[in-house]
């Protein structure tokens, strides 16, 4: 029986809606400050090269233009990085890419600050540069930094792969590449500043991460923890990318020297320039299964191209290698990811950290061996889907919470019924319809480390709660699910809890709003904190109310004693009144919610280890059409069935899943990012709304025993089985499959041509 | 993305809007509904002294069949071609380029006359409107000229339009019984997008049933809009048929000179060219056995 909440799984109006509808100065680029100087930054002309010498001196005659910082400015430690430190703010003997900053003009304009860009001089010696990962980890490569190429690499293996595959009656080996990806978050990045009367530096930031950003941002500028506030401003989408430093590190060097107001905006080519991409990967996966399609090994070579930085790469290579197994149980593992510098723009986060990569490739693995096999593509699924008690690549045993069996029943009657209404059948001379499946699983939280979350939460003597987290609503509705969660341990309304919010002043560390993490993570530490707070309260109310504790419940902000017949009101207290008590006796009405999850850090030769305390699980369903002569594919439906745990909001998870589902439909068609040459929206292609077919979003609630009241996280997990499905429904209608994501038009017309489906004599009417 | 600094003016005569041209020259643009200089001016690639807008002109927003001519005025939006049952029954190609180009906002702003003005190779109401036959009126101070819109691109961006000339009006011949259009456009994606190769065909038949005028007109593949010469004169003598269609699609494909670029090598434009001409005939075929 699913327990009754009084505002879990309500669909609350947003926190923070108003303000946007009134068009309230909420976003970091509309922020009023006084005669704000113009910050931009100068970029990298070459993709390797050592800097011999900039010249500013023509850039400062330049009239309206106030200072031009160098990394020689800089006071702390130039060096960024939330993983691995390797990124300069500013240049320092060389640059790596293009993204690179160069130098940071101060105006008093917008256009004094761009002539400024155009006049100083930088001396370059270009070095060889590689752009590809593969003859970045050849001994004669390009040095890009000082201890190679080789960033990180994992391994994980359990039991004895070469062996199993002797013994298997179907063995798939292919190679997979996937492309590199822009978030095209709505708002690009933005930022501003000012200095404090208390000498402060006070920097606004569109962000993912402002208590990260604090701790660089005091490391760079070599201040202490309290000179430097950080607060989130409204965050239109980030997606990943607004998890490194991107404006924040100039916004505080230039504060630090001028002591004036100040903002800098990225235009959107510069956000294209000089913000973290998706890691484009290549794999080859071979794996095996018996004759009754039970998949019995894997082996795996993955390589991540992380370009010229780390950022969140380390993290993406981790992910890989524990997720290319898909959410299914396999007993023999080896498996190698490795995270390669190259003289690319630097990848970073984006929503899957690698899962997306990877789940292209295993699903396209468990298509080919049912097809190899005769087996249904659900039926095969279905027989080795992950169960309470399953053990994972790692070693891992799943004990509760595994809905990826629920998932694939959810789809099932839709794809039966596209079986059935002939979804495959020839029905017109060149267009070939194709039903496809996509399967995924996503631990929730970082990868085997420990990463907490904090909250705080008070009750002033009057009886008012506020809810302090560090926790960005980047507009996916955290702050909502928050006050939901402290709502209902508290008993009150959500609109009656007051939000403070991404304000290193006065929230504590919740971590990166990333990896599908918050509403798990730092919603258990809400409740923490909540359930601290009112264990304060109940102690008191036992008093007041002279019963005993197991009889009391929150309600209407009120204790009472719960199944009396009659509401007498001498059975209930308030809690003003109980407060005002509490107060009194100097017991304190401020409590510090803490969570983090209960992981196994996997093991540097063997991976075993437990890296996440709970999985999210999904499955999509695609419909489509495929036009044999042009290679179009039109999409007619997607099933989106996610394993939630609990839905705290379903409509935001709604939310999710369509968004999700729009990016997973660019990531399997469109997008791909190319340096120099997709340098705007005008260039790179996103799915327009024309191109997003009815998405069916289906909650399953396999509630999680250690989430909030049963919650996990969909943040990535509603984009990563979308182009699996896709690619897997293109490969059915054309009897030919690709394997270089985006299947773009030519690369779909090619599979067409080498399936025997283009032809001119296939038009035989009109 | 500040725009440069402009002096803006809003004739209400055509006849005033010359004057303006002819007094500024080479300092002026003319803007309808902005969708193309707009970009350009905020990317600094033009920055015109002088901007005479010409969406106060009423009488450059009439859409009539005047005798066997259809006459369509150049400030007529994209929006309101779709809406226009004239142009549904008479020009069925140009409707389909009009629903395809841009987004619902950007047809609401772009007109005829700016969408042929900018001269973009990829551009979709040239091609349907060249498949018709359209003459294109330009005037100017000195007086009144017609140019048939085959002779009118030269390159991209670039027109036969003098600088104090203002393109007026696009004149159509009524189609005749037994003729048929279609329009068919390939992009990335289903919207918003800028074509990678998109191709009108018309054509008419006598009353024998044999073709005895064709056009088929290729975009994208080429520095403008061009006639697919080779395609029309397989068709033309010809009773329509697929393997017809399919040698006029050849015979285009091999007409057509579209280059590589990252958005799409030109092996695909090429291939698509004959995939589309096909389509468009045998689209235009549909139409007219329809009529009968």
């Amino acid at each position: 029986m699913k327990p009754e909440y009084n505002v879990i799984g309500k669909s609350l109006p947003r926190t923070g809606s108003v303000d946007r509808l009134r068009g309230a100065p909420v976003f970091a680029a509309d922020i009023q400050l006084e005669n704000p100087l113009i910050l931009k930054a100068l970029r990298s002309a070459h993709d390797h090269a050592e800097v011999v010498a900039i010249d500013v001196s023509k850039a400062l005659a330049i009239e309206g233009v106030v200072r031009i910082f160098t990394a020689a400015d800089i006071p702390g430690k130039n060096l960024l990085g939330i993983i691995n430190k390797d990124q300069p703010l500013l240049a320092t003997d060389k640059v790596r890419s293009r993204s690179d900053a160069v130098a940071l003009v101060a105006a008093e304009t917008e256009s004094a600050a761009h002539e400024a860009l155009a006049a100083i001089s930088v001396t370059y010696n270009p070095l060889p540069s590689v752009t590809d990962p593969f003859e970045a980890l050849k001994t004669d490569a390009p040095k890009i930094h000082p201890k190679g190429n080789l960033l990180f690499s994992r391994k994980i293996r359990q039991g004895d792969a070469e062996a199993a595959f002797a013994g298997c009656a179907s063995v798939i080996e292919k190679t997979y590449r996937t492309s590199m990806i822009e978030h095209n978050y709505l708002e690009p990045d933005a930022g501003a500043g000012f200095v404090d009367t208390d000498g402060t530096l006070v920097i606004y930031a569109s962000t993912q991460n402002p208590h990260y950003d604090h701790k660089e941002v005091v490391t760079l500028l070599g201040l202490g923890d309290n000179q430097v506030r950080i607060i989130q401003a409204a965050t239109g989408g980030g997606f990943g990318s607004k998890l490194d430093l991107n404006v924040q590190g100039f916004i505080g060097l230039a504060l630090f020297h001028l002591k004036r107001p100040v903002r800098h905006v990225y235009t959107r080519e510069e956000a294209y320039l000089a913000t973290a991409k998706r890691h484009p990967l290549t794999l080859t996966v071979k794996t095996g299964a018996d004759a009754d399609g039970r998949l019995k090994a894997i082996k795996a070579h993955i390589v991540c191209d992380t370009g010229a930085y780390g950022s969140y790469g380390i993290a993406v290579a981790s992910r890989s290698a524990v997720h290319v197994t898909g959410p299914y149980e396999i007993e023999h593992v080896d498996i190698e990811s490795y995270c390669v510098y190259t003289n690319k723009p630097f990848c970073g986060a984006m929503r899957g950290f690698g899962a997306p990569q990877v789940a292209f490739a295993h699903e396209s693995q468990i298509d080919l061996h049912a097809r190899d096999l005769g087996m249904d593509p659900l039926d095969i699924r279905l027989k080795n889907c992950l169960r309470v008690g399953s053990k994972t690549g790692t070693g891992q045993v799943l004990t509760a919470s595994v809905g990826i069996g629920e998932c694939l029943e959810a789809v099932k009657p839709y794809y039966r019924e596209a079986l059935e209404s002939g979804v495959s059948a020839p029905t017109h001379p060149f267009r070939r319809r194709g039903i496809g499946l996509g399967a995924m699983w996503y631990g929730i939280g970082n990868t085997g480390v420990q990463n907490p979350s904090t909250a705080g939460i008070e009750m002033d003597p009057e009886g008012h709660i506020t809810l302090f987290t560090g926790c960005a609503d980047i507009g996916q509705g955290s702050t909502t699910v928050l006050a939901q969660i402290a709502a209902e341990t508290l008993g009150v309304q959500p609109a009656e809890i007051r939000m403070v919010v991404g304000d290193t002043k006065y929230t504590t560390n919740a971590g990166a709003t990333s990896a599908s993490r918050q509403t798990y993570i730092s919603g258990n530490a809400v409740k923490d904190a909540c359930q601290k707070l009112g264990d304060v309260l109940m102690t008191e109310a036992i008093n007041r109310l002279h019963s005993p504790k197991d009889s009391l419940v929150f309600q209407d902000g009120h204790v009472v004693i719960k199944a009396g017949p009659e509401n007498r009101p001498e059975d209930r207290i308030d809690f003003p009144c109980l407060a005002k008590r509490i107060h009194a006796k100097g017991v304190p009405l401020f409590w510090q919610g803490y969570f983090d999850p209960e992981t196994i850090p996997l093991d540097p030769e063997t991976g075993a280890g437990s890296p996440y305390a709970t999985y999210a699980f999904a499955c999509h369903l695609a419909l489509l059409e495929v036009d044999t002569l042009t290679g179009q594919v039109t999409l007619e439906k997607l099933v989106a069935a996610h394993d939630v745990g609990q839905a705290i909001h379903p409509e935001n998870v709604i939310g999710q899943i369509c968004g999700g589902a729009a990016m997973g439909i660019g990531f399997a068609l469109m997008e791909e990012f190319e340096p120099q040459k997709t340098v705007s929206m005008k260039d790179y292609h996103i799915p327009t709304c024309a191109d997003v077919p009815t998405v069916i979003p289906i909650i399953v609630e396999s509630a999680e025993p250690s989430g909030p009241y049963g919650a996990k996280g969909v943040g990535e997990p509603a984009l990563i089985p979308t182009a699996p499905a896709i690619i897997n429904a293109i490969a059915r209608a054309l009897g030919e499959r690709i394997y270089h994501l985006p299947a773009n038009l030519e690369r779909v017309l090619a599979a067409s041509i080498s399936s025997g489906h283009f032809g001119p004599q296939e038009v035989t009417h009109g | 993305m500040l725009l440069p600094k402009f002096d803006f003016h809003a004739p209400e005569t055509v006849n005033e809007a010359c004057q303006m041209l002819s007094e500024y020259g080479l300092k002026a643009k003319l803007i309808a509904g902005g969708t193309d200089l707009m970009v350009n001016m905020k990317k600094k690639i033009l920055a015109p002294e002088q901007i005479i807008s010409i969406s106060q002109i009423r009488e450059l927003d009439h859409l009539d069949v005047s005798g066997d001519r259809i006459l369509i005025g150049a400030g007529v939006t994209v929006a309101d071609l779709c809406e226009s049952k004239t142009i549904a029954g008479y020009l069925p190609a140009l409707g389909q380029g009009a629903n395809n180009l841009g987004t619902p906002l950007i047809r609401n702003l772009a007109t005829i006359g700016g969408n042929i003005g900018s001269a973009r190779p990829a551009a979709d109401l040239p091609p349907g409107l060249m498949a018709y036959g359209a003459e294109v009126v330009l005037q100017s101070k000195a007086g009144i000229r017609t140019l048939p819109l085959d002779n009118f691109f030269l390159g991209p961006g670039f027109t036969a339009l003098q600088p104090d000339e203002i393109l007026t009006e696009i004149r159509i011949l009524v189609p005749p019984a037994g003729s048929g259009a279609a329009y068919v456009n390939i992009g990335i994606r289903k919207a918003q997008d800028c074509n990678l190769v998109n191709v009108a065909s018309y054509f008419a038949l006598d009353s024998n049933g044999i073709i005895q005028n064709a056009r088929v007109v290729m975009g994208c593949v080429g520095p403008k809009p061009f006639r697919a010469v080779s395609a029309e004169k397989i068709l033309i003598g010809q009773k329509p048929d697929i393997q017809l269609f399919e040698k006029a699609g050849e015979a285009a494909s091999a007409d057509s000179q579209p280059i590589d670029d990252f958005r799409s090598c030109a092996t695909y434009k090429r291939s698509m060219v004959g995939v589309l001409t096909q389509r468009t005939l045998q689209q235009a075929w549909t139409r007219i056995k329809n009529q009968e």
